[in-house]
């Protein structure tokens, strides 16, 4: 399954494939995640490690867990995600590549079509 | 108690061999005997072949065979040494307890069909102080030839354990040193005036009583655990090296 | 609970294979021990076993005295690296007798596991290739429950597939928590993710034992042009530097600085990058 990179610690990288089931809708919400065991099973990674980067998505209320049964996806946890992810869209690459489009000296308006093509390019990929 | 498993695994492995040994043993009887049924038909008198030694070189092989084995079994499952060598020596004394009994039967049955096949075979016991067919003389033959091959398997572990512990230049040392030692202790009882009297009065010791050689041969077996024990104590315990 | 070593040394005809060693493993962790051909890793594990005596220092499992004791040594299983089953033995039989010795051996998933892994039940063990030795030996380590399970170099011989296979079996079987596991290995870049807590031993010593987290965060790499790198290292605990050209790589002691000067990258180390970085200090000594 999914290889890990190794300049990132590997709990940071298991909450982010966890963020993205449930963004892309493969851990519906109310619907059961897989158990620590599972998942460290399936990863090949230490079920501390695992355990830790879970912890990481129930801090932020995303997952909860159920005693005795194991641990379910939060309501709400998708649109909490996705606005997450579009503060950090914007913090990670957003802003850092209209910077970077000013030291290119890119007016503002070929950054835009530069995204338009971007954007449209994406229906083909 | 982690005894158990390799007593068991061994008497079993032990007691395959000792029917295996029995066999061979009857077998050898008959051939032995109707031989010379047939070839000279006219002999009078007794084949003088003794099982008994044979069973005690079973016991002294099955001590050399066996001890490496299950200090590596039971170490490779977390039982102690001294557990291992227990159950290793307890089975085997068993196993020679059942080869005793076999001989003794064979014996016997070589001894009760003697009319008819004019020849028998001669235990220990009979070469040693006479024939007795009664059964408490057979008991008797039988606890000797018991105590005789139960014995030998401590001594066949010990040189077993001996040249696993040993390097290759004290293997030498020892075996050379075991002959010269012999050598040398025959030479001085010649020479040394008494000390031959000493030996042969031990030896007649042993003759005018069964019971007395039976406290010998456990003495032996007891020295020699005792060696066996120390051999194992602190060895490594690792695979065989092909 | 726990196995401890305290002070334990061993020669071998004058060559220290193990100096000064204390340790201690336990709490359902899995541990790495991690260390180059020869460094000692086996001998230490031969002497948890009692297959092999310490000159000095003691061993304890769970607080006894574990050379020469039943009791103690029960509690281990050991996936050793050579085969001390009797020549005659089959591999059904390795198994079943395997079962007769330790109460708390899972026959049936040791039976599951060796069909799993494709192992010829009626094969006799002394005939099996190196690879199916080493599946023989660790599908009986996996279902022997015992509180701990020690692998030595468990995966030699092993294809990448039976690896694969043998990585998410511990996982599954051994990381629940109930069972201390040590994996010894020289494969550190397959054991890295597996591994809570590293002990890494070179020349009979230990060089370090602490937490896999700790190991790699405890270091970092920063590379950019010679210059800059060499002003970002300095004053600190440097564990080897590579130049190309004009270009330099810092392995560094401690956390990076909160501000990096622009032109340095900074990234995280992992496990088999601070061993080797570590080795090669070492043997820079």
């Amino acid at each position: 399954m999914a290889g890990f990179d190794e300049s990132r610690p590997i709990f940071l990288q298991l909450a982010e494939m966890l963020e993205d089931g449930i963004i892309s809708g493969a851990f519906p919400e109310e619907g059961q995640i897989p158990s620590i065991t599972e998942y460290s099973a399936a990863l090949k990674i230490n079920p501390a490690t695992a355990l830790k980067g879970i912890n990481l998505l129930v801090e932020d209320g995303l997952v909860y867990k159920k005693r005795g049964v194991g641990m379910f996806v939060s309501t709400g946890a998708k649109e909490k995600l996705l606005h997450k992810r579009r503060e950090n869209f914007y913090v990670n690459l957003a802003r850092p590549t209209a910077q970077e489009a000013r030291a290119l000296g890119l007016s503002l308006e070929e950054l835009q079509k530069m995204m338009e093509r971007g954007y449209k390019d994406g229906d083909r990929a | 108690m982690n005894f158990l498993p390799i007593f068991k695994y061994r008497l079993k492995d032990d007691l395959k061999a000792v029917g295996v040994f029995l066999i061979v043993t009857l077998l050898c009887m008959v051939l032995v005997i109707y031989g010379i049924m047939i070839m000279v038909s006219e002999i009078n008198g007794r084949v003088i072949s003794n099982f008994s030694i044979a069973l005690t070189v079973f016991s002294f092989v099955l001590g050399i065979v066996t001890v490496r084995e299950d200090l590596r079994l039971g170490i490779q499952n977390g039982v102690s040494r001294g557990t291992s060598l227990a159950a290793c020596f307890t089975a085997n004394v068993v196993a020679s307890l059942a080869a005793a009994l076999g001989v003794t039967l064979v014996e016997w049955l070589s001894v009760a069909t003697q009319n008819t096949t004019n020849a028998a075979l001669v235990s220990f016991y009979a070469m040693i102080y006479g024939e007795d067919a009664s059964l408490a003389g057979q008991l008797r033959s039988f606890l000797l030839s018991f105590v005789w091959s139960g014995s030998a398997v401590f001594v066949g572990s010990f040189l077993s354990l001996m040249y696993w512990r040993l390097s290759k230049l004290w293997r030498w040392v020892v075996s050379l040193g075991m002959g010269a030692a012999l050598i040398l202790l025959l030479n001085a009882a010649m020479i040394v005036g008494g000390l031959m009297d000493k030996v042969l009065a031990f030896f007649r010791w042993l003759g005018e009583a069964p019971v007395n050689l039976c406290i010998c041969l456990v003495g032996v077996a007891v020295v020699f655990a005792v060696f066996d024990w120390l051999l194992t104590r602190k060895a490594p315990i690792t695979a065989a090296t092909a | 609970m726990a196995i401890e070593l305290k002070n334990v040394s061993k020669s071998f005809g004058g060559v220290h294979a193990l100096s000064d060693v204390s340790l201690s493993f336990g709490g359902g962790k899995i541990y790495g021990l991690l260390g180059p051909n020869g460094a000692g890793k086996t001998t230490l594990l031969n002497i948890i076993t009692n297959r092999l005596y310490a000159d000095s220092g003691e061993v304890l499992i769970d607080g006894e005295a574990a050379p020469g004791r039943d009791r103690a040594l029960g509690k281990v299983y050991m996936m050793a690296e050579q085969n001390l089953f009797p020549d005659s033995m089959k591999v059904k039989g390795a198994l079943k007798i395997t079962a007769d010795f330790i109460p708390s051996f899972d026959l049936e998933l040791a039976m599951e596991l060796a069909q799993k892994f494709g192992l010829p039940m009626g094969k006799k063990v002394k005939a099996l290739s190196t690879g199916y030795s080493s599946i023989l030996r660790l599908v009986l380590a996996l279902s022997a429950g015992t509180p701990y399970v020690i692998f030595d170099e468990p995966v030699l011989g092993l294809d990448a597939q039976h690896r694969d296979m043998f990585y998410r079996l511990l996982m599954e079987h051994c990381g629940g928590g109930g069972q201390t596991v040590i994996l010894s290995t020289h494969l550190i870049q397959e054991a890295a993710p597996l591994i809570e807590h590293a002990v890494i031993i070179k020349g009979g010593r230990i060089l370090r034992d602490a937490s896999a987290e700790e190991l790699t965060g405890a270091a970092h790499t920063v590379t950019g042009p010679a210059g800059l790198v060499d002003g970002y290292i300095a004053g600190r605990q440097v564990l080897n530097t590579t130049a190309i050209g004009g270009l330099k790589t810092a392995c560094v002691e401690g956390e990076p600085d909160a501000r990096v000067p622009a032109g340095l990258e900074v990234s995280a180390m992992g496990l088999q990058d601070y061993f080797i970085s570590l080795m090669n200090e070492e043997d820079a000594k």
